[in-house]
């Protein structure tokens, strides 16, 4: 007895001491685990945060920051950036979250989109699309590419054209190689034996930043659609969806022509030394030394090659089509895009801003002095200039030559740029053949379908 | 009768006299609740959360699909699994065992008092506080062909100046495994050193006077005496070196290709390139369990040889 009455009071104060750490340990686990509303989501409807990619447009947006501000007296605008990284990734978490700014940045080829899209973590913009008559302004392509079951979720504020490719003018002249005609090559024997004769004048051949996770992707979105039909083509940026149709295996010749192309560059020494240990910035500025003739890149390099302060000229091409007759279209990157996430604090005022944001006006005063393309088709090519005389031939060639969308960053990534552009490293090694690096590619797209990889769907 | 004693004497405890042993305990068990609570809402709830997403399937938002280990038998059907686990292994040894070695020859020679052995000190140890993506990024540009100052250095010596270490799917791993091992020496330095001069003065004083060279006072003295040290900075490497992030994702992205990808590199992609965070978080609980018996195995191992020692 004596034993039990002593023994009472300690399982009693356990009990409390259970009770107390388990009530301690649940509140924290609320706190952590975000169960209040948030400082975002509390909201002063004077207040606009808005996300931008870094770089140029950051400095840009002050423009149309200004003038939103005096029409809406009293408004508080930050910029928050992202990088690119960043953005193709880890920003699902706070653009999910009730810390969100009230518009994020997206790129829409990325799982970013397609995760947020999926759990109805985004803001319909059917209105601001009305009002800014987005519809009449973009290209039917890229109206359909933003619509999901006839609704609008995303802004697209400007374009990218990619896979230029950009040359030492002096470097040609010394080498003894005559100016591309309509900056178009015929064939990849012509891309051959302009290599060797810049070689044989002391430079190296055709720059690719091999280690960054999207050049060597570029090579292929690039050769692609010349080696493909149209239809096929069209085929096969869209047959990763449920129900629709595959007119082409990754296995068919042209395809495996590319990845041979691509694996043959390295054979025959059309790249730079040591490509696969070289990201885009360092061949950029091997190019801008003066060591190269040529390098590959995008409407945006421009500026960065620019900024190397090269002792030469510049000029540009588009790679050989690898079907003989045709040419070369541009690869367009139809991805950045402003969205007002659904746990905005001030989505009617991230509605207005983007409104009054997407206009001729600011497609010329903030994107283009951006460095980058309207995606207005509306903007006159005149008002390019600042952009740079190279700029304004792609945008014009790429009336007569044509513009594709970008395939590595058209598909889910698990099949894309995430994807491809290792398999392409393996193929440029030598560690695979064209074939099986296109039976991998195949494999892919057959997980994409049948949702073995998770993710990444639309 | 002791029973009898026992409750006696707690009785009278209850009433008036000292208090009991369980009631001495509440103030310890208190005192410590706080960092219970800090380490199950800080350790035990991410841990538990990463093998919750891992047995599901998780784009980021919303709730995890559950899928049993349907992540888990995918992930050991995984070439790109099994190649930078393979890596990770590689990488793991190497860095380890030259960051140890070094970092204790290193220390020896400090300790013995090799000329400027505090600036060397301090120079060896730079590389620890440089942060390891501006280390990538040095070394990344350094080893370019032509451009980089290690073919620069080379080609002034007439070995060629054009070596393209990094895209050599089967050379770049020994490049970032010599960068890791330039970033992690210094510390096991540090540490070795710190037990080194424990030993007293005295006992290699002793061994000098009785003949004993410097290399038999480094095998029969120093070591022995700074086994637990090793043992702990071996586990520490390894740890680190596991999990060597960094270093690989500033130099190489765990290319060309997959050959540098480890672990930690794999589980980024899948989860924030692929937002694949079901499978992104298998291949991590994988990587802590593999790291949690590497650790283990190291630290028993230098356990056995501190009692052998003894």
């Amino acid at each position: 007895m004596t034993t039990g009455t002593t023994s009472m009071p300690v399982p009693r104060i356990a009990r409390r001491l259970t009770t107390g750490a388990a009530a301690a340990l649940c509140l924290a686990l609320v706190a952590a685990c975000g169960g209040g509303t948030g400082l975002g989501a509390q909201g002063d409807s004077s207040k606009l945060r808005i996300q931008v990619p870094t770089g140029m447009l950051a400095t840009s947006m002050e423009t149309v920051i200004t003038d939103f501000k005096k029409v809406h007296p009293g408004t508080d605008i930050s910029l928050e950036s992202v990088d690119s990284a960043a953005s193709r990734g880890p920003n699902i978490a706070l653009l999910s979250s009730s810390a969100t700014p009230d518009i994020g940045y997206i790129q829409r080829s990325t799982g970013v989109w397609s995760a947020l899209l999926k759990n109805k973590q985004l803001q319909n913009l059917d209105d601001v699309w009305s009002a800014a008559k987005l519809a009449d302004n973009y290209a039917p392509s890229q109206t359909a590419y933003y619509t999901t079951e006839g609704h609008h979720y995303g802004v697209l504020y400007d374009q990218l054209l990619i896979n230029p490719i950009y040359y030492n003018v002096q470097a040609f002249q010394k080498a003894g190689i005559p100016t591309p005609a309509d900056h178009q090559l015929k064939s990849p024997a012509d891309l051959d034996s302009m290599v060797a004769k810049l070689k044989a004048a002391g430079y190296q051949g055709l720059g690719v930043g091999g280690s960054s996770p999207y050049d060597l992707g570029h090579t292929f979105d690039a050769l692609l659609p010349t080696a493909v039909s149209e239809s096929d083509y069209a085929s096969l940026l869209t047959n990763w969806k449920p129900g629709e149709p595959t007119t082409l295996k990754y296995t068919a010749p042209g395809v495996v022509q590319v990845l041979k192309t691509i694996q043959d560059w390295q054979k025959h020494g059309v790249y730079q030394t040591g490509m696969l240990g070289m990201d885009v910035p360092q061949v950029n500025a091997l190019f801008t030394s003066g060591k190269l003739g040529m390098v590959q890149g995008g409407t945006y390099s421009l500026a960065d090659l620019l900024s190397g302060k090269p002792k030469f000229a510049m000029d540009w091409f588009l790679l050989p089509p690898l079907t003989p007759g045709r040419v070369t279209p541009f690869d367009a990157f139809n991805g950045d895009t402003f969205v007002v996430p659904a746990k905005a604090a001030n989505p009617k005022l991230a509605k207005e801003f983007l409104q009054f944001f997407m206009t001729d006006t600011y497609q010329t005063d903030v994107v283009v002095k951006g460095g980058a393309l309207p995606v207005f088709t509306s903007v006159e090519p005149a008002k390019l200039a600042s952009l740079g005389k190279p700029i304004q031939e792609m945008v014009q060639l790429s009336k007569t030559v044509g513009l594709v969308n970008i395939w590595d960053s058209t598909v889910p990534s698990t099949l894309g740029q995430a994807f491809v552009v290792p398999l392409l490293q393996k193929l440029v090694s030598g560690s695979i053949t064209p074939q099986e690096a296109a039976a991998q590619m195949q494999s892919a797209l057959e997980d994409v379908q049948t949702g073995k990889v998770s993710g990444a769907s639309d | 009768m002791t029973a009898q004693h026992y409750g006696m004497a707690v009785a009278g405890e209850a009433s008036a006299g000292p208090p009991s042993r369980r009631s001495r305990m509440l103030f310890p068990v208190l005192a410590v609740c706080p960092a219970l609570a800090l380490v199950a809402v800080l350790i035990a709830y991410p841990i538990a959360e990463s093998v919750h997403i891992s047995l599901g399937s998780w784009d980021g938002v919303g709730a995890v699909v559950f899928k049993g280990l349907a992540n888990y038998t995918r992930l050991f059907q995984d070439s790109l699994f099994r190649q930078s686990l393979v890596n990770s292994l590689l990488f793991f040894v190497l860095t380890t065992a030259f960051s140890v070695v070094i970092g204790g020859l290193l220390a020896n020679a400090i300790s013995r008092g090799v000329p400027g052995g505090r600036f060397f000190k301090v120079i060896w140890f730079l590389p620890v506080i440089m942060p390891v993506s501006v280390a990538g990024i040095f070394w990344s540009n350094a080893f370019q062909p032509e451009t980089g100052i290690a073919n620069s250095l080379l080609g002034a010596l007439g070995l060629g100046s054009d070596h393209a270490w990094l895209a050599d799917p089967s050379g770049a791993i020994y490049l970032v495994v010599f960068v890791a091992v330039w970033t992690q020496t210094g510390y096991a330095m540090l540490l070795l050193l710190g037990a080194m001069e424990s030993i007293p003065i005295e006992v290699h004083e002793a061994a000098t006077i009785d003949g004993v060279g410097s290399a038999g006072r480094l095998f029969r003295i120093t070591l022995p005496n700074i086994i637990p040290m090793v043992g702990t900075v071996t586990t520490l490497m390894a740890v680190f070196s596991f999990n060597a992030f960094g270093i690989i994702y500033s130099m190489t992205r765990g290319g060309p290709g997959n050959a540098t990808s480890i672990l930690p590199v794999l589980v980024y992609k899948e989860s924030f390139q692929q937002q694949d965070y079901g499978y992104g978080s298998a291949t991590a609980v994988v990587t802590t369990v593999i790291v949690g018996i590497i650790g283990v195995l190291v630290l028993r191992i230098f356990r056995q040889q501190t009692l052998d020692a003894r």
